[in-house]
């Protein structure tokens, strides 16, 4: 264990230092720097996240397969994959990071931690369907009542607004998808009141 | 011609269509019990003499598929269930999975006993979050009415259906782009040979085969292979590698119509049937100006062409690349060509994996040439650059590891070919029709 060394060490300076004033400055920085350190080591994810992990394991021949079962479970708590997420999926995967990096990179859903959803995600589909029945101006109405761009989220983090392409629901043109339901038929005003009821 | 009856969507109006109970009721998993009472071999024959080909867009025969599998392979052998369905206008396998998954369960379960599996993996968008639930649940009740799992009703057979859902990538739905994204990786699909069936999931044989095809196959097992063969269109005396289309089909209609939705027919059924007996004629009072026969990138029909029969053989006649997912799509005739060819592009542009060249590259560049007519500077001879990009890309001129840019070229082709006039006019008179809703996705 890395932090216990780390407090180890601490400790003995502690004796070292203690006794000479003129080093107090550096000694608080280097408490400073232990305590970055231990922070950073903190796991990200929570033993329960880990738990569902661990049982998709015995659903797949190898634990690689699990890559994207683990994105998602990661993804769905945390509204995003950051780094350290990463790092830690692969540990449990018994992959490099990077090849967890690479499969997460290629999937347009998730996201990074710059760069979370919000509370709830809403997909409006712009695909030949849907773009023939106004699909995309009904994107367009809807990122001007919330003030966004897609792909960025409200102000108070209610709805992330992206662009999809087919849902698959083109006999209900132009739809959306909150999260992973599918709305369909929509018009402006029930798109406004489908969203304005979202919490 | 006695009334069609529907069949694989026999079910999808029920009250209670979507539970194990409803489905035994209706004499579900008759055909199941009828297919562990045969021997593997002779429930592939069945298949195979059904002339079923995959109803996931390339048309391949399903039985034969199965035949390529290694003979007294030691296993695991596994089966990979494409409901990755992306295809634009395409929803057939939507509505069969949540209106009807123990169809297709059923079908899962006859195919791992013909091919001797005891592991299939069901490949489900995630976008079809509706369709995870209603299919996990009845896998549940599955298992508990002992259906899946160890030892079915004491047959010595084990099976076991894994759902995994994807992330978003249209890439997904060819065969070893989703053999290589369950794995765990990115889904850039592989070189072939080695074809799945020799070397795919986690190395082992493996079968990949569509959720319309597995449902077909229920239905083959259940009421035998001359109900299936008695819906045909025959092969074509003067094409010797056409084997005829049999079988009924799930034909998705969207776009420009008044009745959007999806109708099971036998194959061989018209673009203008479709459009104006179960479409309900264009909307509005307008007429059709194109028709895309199977998913964008079948290509497009012409209004002149709508007569053209959509069995597998029939869109190709006319300049289309095949049937593909038979969704048919109507443009009426006050839509400019150009903006439907834009959004196939910028639909192709976002969705190619990226591995080959040919296609990243020239995915992108459609789209950019498409964004410069479309913004008034575009030039005579964008056309035929259009046409050149399209020419060298994919597997027929052998420059890609799959269909995918075949798929991206063919509309652009297509399109160009039957409406140069349009384009010719649209960039003559220096129009615009890029509308604001579209420059606010151009700008993220």
């Amino acid at each position: 264990m890395r932090f216990a060394e780390d407090f180890k060490e601490l400790k003995a300076l502690t004796y070292v230092f203690g006794t000479q004033k003129a080093d107090r400055v550096e000694f608080i920085n280097f408490q400073f720097a232990v305590l970055k350190n231990w922070m950073l080591q903190m796991p990200v994810l929570s033993e329960e996240i880990r738990e569902q992990i661990r049982a998709e394991f015995p659903n797949y021949p190898n634990k690689r397969a699990v890559t994207l079962p683990a994105l998602h479970i990661v993804h769905h708590a945390l509204h995003h994959v950051s780094l350290p997420a990463i790092r830690e999926i692969a540990e449990l995967l018994e992959l490099h990071p990077s090849e967890v990096h690479d499969t997460m990179s290629f999937y347009g859903i998730f996201r990074t931690e710059e760069n979370p959803y919000g509370k709830r995600r809403v997909w409006f589909c712009r695909s030949i369907s849907c773009m023939l029945r106004g699909g995309e101006e009904l994107m367009q109405h809807m990122c001007e009542k919330l003030h966004v761009h897609p792909g960025g989220t409200t102000e108070d983090g209610r709805i992330t607004v992206e662009f999809a392409e087919c849902l698959g629901a083109c006999e209900g043109a132009p739809c959306l998808l909150v999260d992973d339901e599918c709305h369909v038929n929509l018009d402006e005003k029930s798109a406004e009141k489908l969203i304005e009821e979202l919490h | 011609m006695p009334e069609f009856e529907p069949v694989l969507l026999a079910r999808i109006h029920k009250a209670d269509s979507t539970s194990l109970e409803g489905y035994r009721a209706d004499g579900g998993y008759g055909a199941y019990q009828k297919a562990l009472g045969m021997a593997p071999a002779d429930v592939t024959k069945m298949v195979v003499d059904s002339s079923l080909r995959g109803r996931g867009g390339a048309g391949f025969p399903c039985g034969l598929k199965w035949t390529f599998l290694p003979k007294d392979h030691p296993g695991p052998i596994y089966l990979a269930v494409n409901a990755d369905e992306s295809e634009p206008g395409t929803f057939n396998n939507r509505i069969l999975m949540e209106q009807d998954p123990h169809q297709l369960i059923e079908g899962i379960a006859i195919a791992c006993h013909a091919i001797k599996s005891e592991k299939a993996f069901l490949y489900i968008r995630y976008e079809y979050g509706r369709c995870y639930r209603v299919l996990a649940q009845a896998v549940q009740e599955c298992y508990a009415a002992g259906l899946l799992g160890q030892n079915i009703q004491g047959t010595g057979i084990n099976l076991d259906i894994q759902l995994h859902r994807g992330a978003g990538a249209y890439i997904c739905g060819e065969e070893t782009g989703l053999i290589e994204s369950l794995e765990g990786k990115r889904a850039w699909p592989r070189i072939k040979p080695p074809f799945p069936a020799i070397e795919g999931l986690f190395r082992k044989p493996t079968i990949v085969n569509n959720v319309e095809t597995l449902c077909c196959v229920t239905q083959i097992l259940g009421r035998g292979v001359d109900w299936f063969k008695s819906m045909r269109v025959p092969p074509d005396p003067k094409n010797p590698r056409d084997p005829g289309s049999y079988g009924p089909k799930l034909y998705c209609i969207s776009g420009h119509v008044n009745k959007p939705g999806c109708v099971e027919l036998p194959m061989g059924v018209t673009a203008r049937e479709l459009i104006d007996v179960h479409g309900g004629g264009v909307w509005k009072g307008r007429k059709a100006k194109a028709v895309v026969p199977g998913g964008i990138s079948m290509g497009f029909l012409s209004a002149d062409e709508l007569d053209t029969p959509l069995d597998f053989a029939g869109p190709g006649k006319v300049g289309c690349m095949g049937l593909g997912t038979a969704a048919i799509v109507v443009v009426d005739d006050q839509t400019s060509m150009v903006d439907v060819l834009f959004n196939c592009c910028r639909f192709f542009a976002h969705e190619s994996c990226g591995q080959c060249t040919p296609c990243r590259e020239g995915t992108t560049w459609m789209r950019k040439i498409l964004e410069r007519i479309r913004g008034g500077h575009g030039k005579l001879e964008d056309l035929d650059l259009l046409m050149e990009v399209a020419g060298s890309m994919g597997i027929i001129p052998g420059t890609t590891i799959c269909g995918l840019s075949d798929g991206a070229a063919w509309p652009v082709k297509n399109a160009i070919a039957k409406f140069r006039p349009e384009f010719e006019e649209y960039i003559r008179e220096g129009r615009r029709s890029i509308t604001p809703a579209q420059e606010l996705m151009a700008t993220h």
